[in-house]
């Protein structure tokens, strides 16, 4: 009973806790039915916080005429932390009409925002493959760039869009020690690849993990090929005593691509000794 | 009557006391005597056209360094003749007659025989005062100098000049207050600079003053006796020694004027540096000619002199109007350091410090004839050559074009020669002829030195021609690659060369540059102000665009300039659509405060020159 008044009031407390979460629910309630002119208010106003909540309101939204507000305060210049916000917002909505303003922003001075628009852009919904094949020459300039954290960008992209031609300039990356590109020419690389991480492997400047698992990215792809590439890569593998090497050898026997048998049988063999 | 005679007794012994002549060598002896110059001129023999050693062989004395050995050498052939340990040598050596001199630490002035390197005599130097140098007469007889400054007083100090015999016998010595320089010796007549300006000739078998000089102008630091004649003067040009010297030093010397700066030479050693009495770098930094009597004062023989600079040398020709031009240049690789030289005749014979001899032909720059190393590291040399002609030898090297010379010495990459790779820097820019495509190769050079590069770059702005705009523009047009290691070169000094050359067809290449993200903010600028000088409408879009873009970007706080050029130019050049721009600028406020600020000033000053137009 002498309790009473502390619970009474720590309950009493407890409502004022809750309530900035509260306040916030209510705001990105207000912001879901607020009109444009009161986004854009927000968005030009001097609280950062409420400019990236309406900036995120805007990636979500459908309409046309919210993708025109934000395409239209991104041409007009903004601070890299809100422009950043915006490229984002414009990647969510997989836009083709953002192509060109994210076209302009992958050449931005800034290091973020080229990176951040080269993700957007590789999520914009485009099916027209000329468009597509702009954008994979935007990523392969990217791939140059002077700039470590864009080119990793790139060649990670590359790499998700499976761009073959990316190959090369992958490959002279991954010469000069960029691990990037190595994860990119798991899913990008061919022969020449193969043949690079084979030497590689036996170097002992190099690190292997993030080698064996390149090779299995490659080995797990259908396209990759022929089998008796796939085979030395399997013997390179199990030559190799890391347990890296043996997942990679387990996962490619149990589910490797069914036209390989022979390198898959391999795998099995090596695991089975 | 007695006291009148005991006065004018007095009178006359008084007289006859104050007429006395002033002792040698008095500090208040009067110069420019005609008389007593022109006999005491007419005592001097000039120095035969032959080397002075007894063996009448060319020979060349290197002193070794460690341990320190005189090793004389056949110039002829670079045979060693005999070597000699001087541990104590405090000295350059002097040839002359039958022995080569020079001062022991410990034992004075010592004297080995030139033929067998034997030592022969000594003649101690008084204790406690500084050894100024010595010089030696063809017929053997030696002066040296000696300074004395009692507590180190500079301003009481008290030089001394002894001669001695061909064997080392004192045959006199003189004191006097003031300093002298190292004497210069023939065989009937030291000279001895005195106090900077004086000339005092005396004799050499007794102590008589014969004649003073006095130079009024500038001082006599360098003295040569050379067949020809005796020349003194200082840093602004040398003098002969002839019977209107008293006139001729009142007129300019005789010195070359040259466009190329940073050129520093001596004549000849310096006569009052204590440095000249041993070995040291300033034996390979000196003008090297023969001097002849000319028309109008000294003059070099063939109308070509050399500058030795280190491991330099660079060969000038002469005009009428003593205009010097430069004709060649030779550099020496890094390992090969030189140790002296010397001009004869049409030659320049020099020393490298592993003992071998070189022969430079003066006119071309040829390099004729060279002797082996004598695999030692030798600190010094003393030539006695005559008129030594190199024998003839195939092994001949050309030098390199002038042009390659002076870049191989400005791009040299050993740095202890600044000076030199100065003056080869401004010679390049006064030889002329280096053309956009060489300015352009200095430039991107990766191993050209900072210093080049800033030279070229000027030259290159200074004299924009038109004929290298595919030049400058295949600079601008590489592409920012990482995988090439290639990018645009040069971009700033491009710019600007093309700005100034007003080039429209740079602008879609400049303009590329200028979005383009690895330029840098100085490159920007200068990107931005080419295409101001151009002036061609196109940039006015892509001015705007990067406004916008980078308004309130906080990369360009540091260095606003780029943004407000483009603003400018908005202002100057666009319609409407950009003055809207401005003022969106201007007013809002993510916009860069100095941006911001600059644009205002455009529209404040605009209206202010608006305002008096529209009063009446």
């Amino acid at each position: 009973m002498k309790s009473f008044p502390a619970i009474l009031f720590v309950s009493m407390l407890l409502p004022l806790a809750a309530f900035p979460a509260q306040a916030q629910q209510k705001a990105s309630k207000n912001l879901q039915s607020a009109d444009l002119d009161y986004l854009l208010y927000l968005i030009q106003g001097d609280n950062a916080q409420e400019a990236s909540a309406a900036i995120a309101e805007l990636g979500k939204r459908r309409t046309p005429e919210s993708l025109d507000l934000l395409l239209t305060q991104l041409l007009l210049g903004y601070p890299p932390p809100m422009s950043r916000a915006m490229i984002q917002a414009l990647g969510e909505r997989r836009d083709p009409r953002a192509l060109e303003t994210l076209l302009f922003y992958s050449g931005h001075r800034s290091v973020e925002l080229r990176t951040e628009a080269l993700s957007a852009l590789c999520e914009l919904d485009i099916k027209d493959p000329a468009v597509q094949q702009r954008i994979d020459d935007v990523l392969l300039r990217a791939l140059r760039d002077y700039d470590e954290a864009v080119r990793n960008k790139a060649a990670w992209l590359l790499g998700k869009r499976r761009v073959a031609k990316a190959e090369e300039p992958l490959l002279k990356l991954f010469e000069r020690g960029s691990t990037a590109a190595m994860q990119a020419l798991g899913f990008v690389g061919g022969i020449r690849t193969a043949k690079a991480l084979a030497l590689a492997m036996e170097s002992t400047k190099t690190s292997k993990e993030p080698l064996i698992t390149t090779i299995g990215t490659l080995l797990s792809r259908p396209d990759f090929g022929p089998e008796p590439v796939r085979v030395q890569l399997v013997k390179i593998l199990g030559e190799t005593n890391l347990p890296g090497a043996q997942n990679v050898l387990m996962t490619y026997h149990a589910s490797g691509p069914d036209a390989f048998m022979r390198s898959r049988k391999l795998a099995y063999q090596i695991l089975s000794k | 009557m007695k006291n009148t005679l005991r006065h004018t007794m007095f009178a006359l012994l008084f007289a006859a006391a104050a007429c006395k002549p002033l002792p040698p060598f008095h500090q208040n002896t009067t110069p420019n005597d005609p008389g007593k110059i022109s006999r005491a001129l007419k005592m001097i023999q000039l120095p035969p056209a032959k080397p002075h050693n007894a063996t009448g062989k060319p020979l060349a004395i290197f002193q070794q360094a460690s341990p320190r050995t005189a090793v004389a050498v056949d110039a002829a052939t670079g045979a060693v003749l005999w070597r000699q340990p001087t541990p104590n040598a405090a000295s350059r050596y002097v040839i002359t007659g039958d022995y080569v001199v020079y001062l022991d630490k410990t034992q004075g002035i010592s004297a080995l025989d030139v033929r067998t390197g034997k030592p022969a005599w000594r003649s101690p130097v008084p204790p406690q005062q500084t050894f100024m140098g010595m010089s030696a007469a063809p017929n053997g007889k030696i002066a040296y100098v000696t300074n004395f400054k009692p507590a180190g007083d500079p301003l009481n100090q008290v030089s001394t000049v002894t001669v001695l015999s061909a064997s080392g016998q004192k045959i006199w010595s003189l004191e006097a207050n003031g300093r002298m320089g190292t004497p210069l010796m023939t065989d009937d007549v030291v000279i001895v600079p005195y106090r900077s300006q004086h000339l005092v000739l005396l004799s050499t078998s007794k102590p008589v003053e014969l004649a003073r000089i006095l130079i009024p102008r500038g001082e006599v630091r360098y003295m040569m006796a050379m067949p020809e004649g005796i020349f003194f003067g200082d840093n602004r040009g040398l003098f002969r020694l002839g019977e209107n010297v008293v006139e001729e030093v009142r007129n300019p010397p005789t010195a070359f004027v040259s466009d190329i700066h940073n050129v520093e030479y001596r004549y000849s050693l310096d006569r009052y540096d204590v440095v000249s009495v041993d070995y040291s770098a300033y034996d390979v930094r000196s003008l090297l000619a023969s001097w002849m009597a000319g028309a109008k004062g000294p003059a070099v023989r063939g109308s070509r002199f050399v500058i030795h600079m280190f491991k330099y040398f660079l060969g000038f020709s002469v005009s009428e109007d003593r205009k010097a031009t430069l004709q060649w240049a030779v550099m020496h690789p890094f390992n090969e350091d030189l140790i002296g030289s010397v001009a004869v005749g049409e030659h320049v014979f020099y020393a490298k410090a592993n003992g071998s001899l070189e022969c430079l032909r003066v006119a071309t720059g040829e390099r004729i004839w060279r002797t082996q190393s004598l695999d030692a590291a030798m600190r010094g040399v003393t030539f006695d050559l005559g008129v030594m002609a190199p024998p003839s030898s195939a092994d001949v090297q050309s030098p390199l074009p002038l042009l390659d010379a002076l870049t191989a010495i400005a791009n040299d990459p050993d740095s202890r020669f600044p000076l030199a790779k100065r003056l080869a820097i401004d010679a390049l820019a006064v030889v002329g002829g280096a053309g956009v495509g060489r300015l352009i190769k200095m430039l991107t050079n990766p191993e050209s030195s900072p210093e080049l590069r800033e030279k070229a770059a000027k030259d290159l702005v200074a004299r924009p021609d038109p004929q290298g705009v595919p030049l400058y523009l295949s600079l601008l047009q590489q592409p920012y690659d990482y995988i090439q290691g290639t990018r645009p070169q040069a971009v700033e000094v491009m710019a600007e060369v093309l700005g100034l050359l007003k080039t429209r067809e740079a602008v879609p290449v400049l303009l590329q540059l200028l979005v383009h993200p690895q330029t840098s903010v100085r490159e920007l600028l200068a990107i931005t102000n080419a295409l101001l000088a151009i002036g061609d409408k196109s940039i006015i879009r892509p001015f705007r665009e990067f406004l916008l873009a980078y308004r309130a970007d906080p990369a360009f706080s540091q260095d606003i300039h780029p943004l407000q050029k483009m603003a400018e130019a908005l202002f100057k050049m666009g319609g409407p659509a950009e003055r809207q721009v401005l003022v969106f600028l201007a007013e809002d406020g993510r916009t860069l405060p100095r941006l911001q600020e600059y644009i205002l000033r455009l529209f404040d000053e605009s209206r202010k020159n608006a305002a008096p137009a529209s009063k009446p």
